[in-house]
């Protein structure tokens, strides 16, 4: 795993169908090590879904993910060893405090006490979180819970971090200091994959975009790239987000 | 919709703001129910239906004898009236404090209704009545058959009358009382602890009287030297019923209708019938008064956690820890796991997940209020069932009943508490991991370890109580060394296998939305649960019947049939173990949150 080539995340032919709807038709994307992806598309395009089934969460229908060369439906275990996951729904155990819930998260994934302890501690001091690790969750703001979630997510300092819709709920320092981080952890080898609407975001932080609409990647590559796919590289991320998805709802 | 339409349209709706309040609440608690949860709430009814007139006749066979007594029997049934009002009172008083909390400040659908332009009459007098309705319902439900007996028993028909022109203003005393301690505990504690809280009392409350009532033993009025003891209780019970009490005045105008007795103290009952109403008005209209005053105050402060400061600096001050330069009372704080009590008992468990379950689940359960205040409840019913099994024995003595099938019988009832504990406390696991199961599901755990860590932290407990009654009513009942260990294997087998269907089914037929164990238990999965774990444990008394009779009457026991129950007690154990479980894994597995 050490060649920044390998990649981390593949996802072939993937497809996802509840009932008679197709969420997700036919996805093939690949993240190499130490790279941050963006995932773009309006609401309902199939992003969650995506990550969803990245995370073992759903169970596509058909194609193959594979996870540091793990299959996640095979190998569900050793892929899910590899993956930190921040929900964009940030339920937490209410009664339990930021440091408890650290403790069983770490639990979860098999890490020492010792090494729990070490990694909450410099995590909750990196998301300034340090003085309320002792309090329960149900006293959290939003973007406190968000911010635990990040913590708890890389805790075992995962291969691959998947996140849907992180910036919600956090207020500029805590964005800015997600951004920081997320382009430190990248520098140091871990792949990122992200979904989001902040167009901004994505442009700041990213190495590679994929704009998915009604469930196929309508565009990928890096950013430069796919910029200079749609005439020239002064156009911005919204203005080609917004054409591209205006033309599937005509198309 | 235009600008004179939309204002037409909520004028309309301003015409019945309480229907308003009512519908949005009705929508967000009540969603429309499935097939299931329709014939699961008849179920319900029925049974409730059956309670009620069980408890109308149970109380009238009591009256009667009460009504019986020479000389004092009318009086005695006067103050048993007095003392069941009082306790309705008291229980409706917990229960509407905890209602008044929900409705007036922990709803769904308050912030809705908060910045909506409600009037605010309109406003509280819809939660008033709603409050009252939800709090007053079950213990009406359970305590007007107890009133109708006093009526059938000790009256005529103007008691009937009575009751209906009391009860109602009774309702208003304690429905008003806990808004206002409501009201005044959320202007100084957040909303959600005191909820906590009062739960909390309320079943320490329902255990001090249930014991106070066991212990007493009413049925000793069967025996005339009992009778004295009874008489006492009663009156240190009663013994605080002044004439400042509404439950006295309820009192005073249902007893007035009594037969061969007379006003106590020449109070005249239509005065006192005058004073319940014109309090019960009266304590509306103090109630609406404070709400407009303190409402808006406390819904604010409840939301702050000020208070949740204040009571820090309180703690500060206690520990005598300095608090921090810039005020900030959420300071460094941190306890190092090896002092955590909790999570040096969860050593007791596995190293990995299964521990990491075990010490989660069970600081979840110390923090909840309503599940171990009903921990508590649990462990007062195992004390009176094994204290009234006594008479069991004096049943077995007498001849009456054989001391065998008194010994099956008391396995049975055993087995019928290790089901009932097991599906109310371990059946809800899963479900409660519900919003959590993102965790869970991207977690690197097999379905089976999140199943076995569940099992692992429910099944010693449930071992525990299950023994405990087993052995301790057996040698109650006197039986032989060896009957008391077949009792112990039966009850050990069944607590196994009851506690297996409990959580195995539990992820077979998970209510993911339900906000508490309680409603889980109470829902169409908990009663197939109760169903099947019921049949296999009476399966398993049957399977002991044969060698219990065998050693009860000293016969020589056949290999062949001690065998067959052997076998047969294996084979349910071994399928009542892996069925549920592996189903369960199996629904986990497939469960995509």
């Amino acid at each position: 795993m050490s060649d920044k080539n390998t990649p981390v995340l593949e996802l072939s032919g993937v497809h996802k169908r509840f009932g008679r709807f197709d969420a997700v038709e036919g996805i093939d994307l690949s993240v190499r090590k130490g790279e941050v992806f963006g995932f773009l598309g309006p609401n309902g395009a199939g992003k969650t879904t995506t990550l969803r089934m990245v995370t073992g969460l759903l169970r596509p229908t058909s194609g193959m993910i594979r996870v540091a060369g793990h299959d996640v439906v095979k190998a569900p275990i050793e892929a899910k060893r590899r993956i930190g996951f921040i929900s964009d729904r940030p339920f937490l155990y209410e009664k339990l405090t930021g440091g408890e819930f650290l403790r069983f998260v770490g639990g979860l994934w098999g890490m020492s006490p010792a090494a729990i302890e070490s990694a909450a501690e410099y995590w909750m001091r990196r998301f300034e979180m340090l003085g309320w690790i002792g309090e329960p969750i149900d006293s959290y703001s939003h973007g406190m819970r968000q911010r635990l979630l990040l913590c708890s997510a890389l805790l075992h300092q995962p291969d691959l971090l998947v996140m849907d819709e992180p910036m919600v709920g956090l207020d500029p320092r805590g964005a800015s200091r997600l951004k920081q981080v997320v382009r430190e952890l990248a520098d140091n080898g871990m792949s990122v994959v992200l979904s989001t609407h902040t167009l901004d975001i994505v442009e700041q932080v990213c190495d590679t975009v994929a704009i998915i609409n009604r469930g196929r990647i309508v565009t990928s590559g890096p950013m430069e790239q796919v910029r200079a796919e749609r005439e020239g590289e002064s156009r911005s991320l919204e203005q080609i987000f917004l054409e591209l998805t205006a033309q599937e709802e005509q198309g | 919709m235009t600008r004179p339409a939309a204002a037409a349209g909520l004028s309309g709706a301003m015409t019945r703001p309480i229907w308003l309040c009512s519908i949005v609440r009705a929508k967000l608690v009540n969603p429309r129910l499935s097939p299931g949860q329709v014939a699961t709430r008849l179920i319900f009814v029925v049974t409730g239906l059956a309670i009620a007139v069980g408890i109308y006749f149970g109380s009238r066979w009591f009256l009667d004898l009460c009504y019986q007594v020479e000389a004092i029997g009318p009086l005695l049934c006067r103050r048993l009236l007095d003392l069941v009002l009082l306790v309705l009172v008291s229980v409706l008083l917990l229960s509407n404090i905890v209602t008044a909390l929900s409705s007036f400040f922990l709803a769904r659908d308050l912030e809705l209704l908060v910045v909506a332009p409600l009037p605010p009459r309109s406003f509280f007098t819809a939660r008033f009545g709603e409050q009252m309705v939800h709090s007053s319902w079950m213990v009406l439900a359970f305590g007007l058959p107890t009133l109708l007996a006093f009526a059938t028993v000790a009256g005529d028909w103007s008691t009937y009358l009575a009751i209906l022109l009391a009860v109602p203003a009774l309702l208003v005393f304690p429905a008003a009382g806990g808004f206002i301690v409501a009201l005044l505990l959320v202007s100084y504690l957040p909303a959600a602890r005191v909820r906590d809280m009062v739960v909390g009392l309320i079943f320490i409350g329902f255990l001090v009287i249930y014991l106070l009532i066991r212990l007493a033993e009413p049925e000793r009025m069967l025996n005339p030297d009992g009778f004295a003891s009874l008489v006492n209780l009663l009156t240190s019970l009663s013994g605080s019923s002044t004439i400042l009490i509404p439950s006295h005045w309820a009192t005073a105008v249902i007893g007035s209708t009594f037969r061969d007795t007379s006003p106590v103290g020449g109070q005249v009952p239509i005065l006192m019938g005058a004073t319940l109403w014109c309090g019960a008005g009266a304590c509306h209209a103090l109630s609406s008064a404070l709400f407009r005053l303190l409402h808006g105050r406390a819904i604010s402060r409840s939301q702050e956690g000020r208070a949740v400061a204040r009571i820090s600096r309180l703690w500060a001050w206690l520990r005598r820890r300095p608090l921090p330069e810039d005020g900030n009372i959420r300071g460094p704080r941190r306890r190092a796991p090896a002092s955590d009590p909790v999570r040096w008992v969860g050593h007791l468990a596995p190293r990995g997940p299964t521990r990491e379950f075990f010490i989660k689940d069970l600081k979840l359960l110390l923090r909840d209020a309503s599940q171990w205040s009903q921990l508590v409840l649990l462990l007062a019913l195992v004390f009176v069932y094994l204290y009234n099994f006594r008479h069991f024995r004096q049943i077995g003595e007498s001849g009456l009943i054989g001391r065998l099938t008194l010994f099956m019988v008391g396995m049975g009832l055993s087995g019928f508490v290790t089901t009932a504990v097991s599906v109310r406390f371990a059946f809800p696991l899963i479900s409660l991991e519900g919003r959590m199961m993102w965790l869970l599901r991207s977690a690197p755990l097999n379905p089976r370890q999140v199943l076995w860590s569940k099992l692992f932290a429910t099944l010693p407990p449930l071992l525990v109580v299950a023994e405990v009654m087993s052995v301790a009513s057996s040698m109650i009942l006197g039986a032989s060394g060896t009957m008391i260990l077949l009792g112990a294997v039966v009850a050990a087998l069944t607590a196994l296998t009851v506690c297996s269907l409990a959580i195995g089914l539990g992820a077979v037929l998970p209510d993911y939305r339900a906000e508490s164990a309680a409603k889980v238990a109470a829902g169409f999965g908990g009663m197939v649960c109760m169903s099947v774990a019921m049949l296999v444990a009476l399966a398993l008394v049957g399977l002991a019947v044969y060698p219990a009779w065998a050693l009860h009457a000293h016969l020589h026991l056949r290999v062949s049939r001690l065998l067959f129950c052997a076998g047969g007690a294996v084979v349910i154990t071994a399928t009542a173990i892996a069925v549920p479980l592996v189903l369960g894994a199996r629904a986990l597995d497939r469960h995509e949150p």
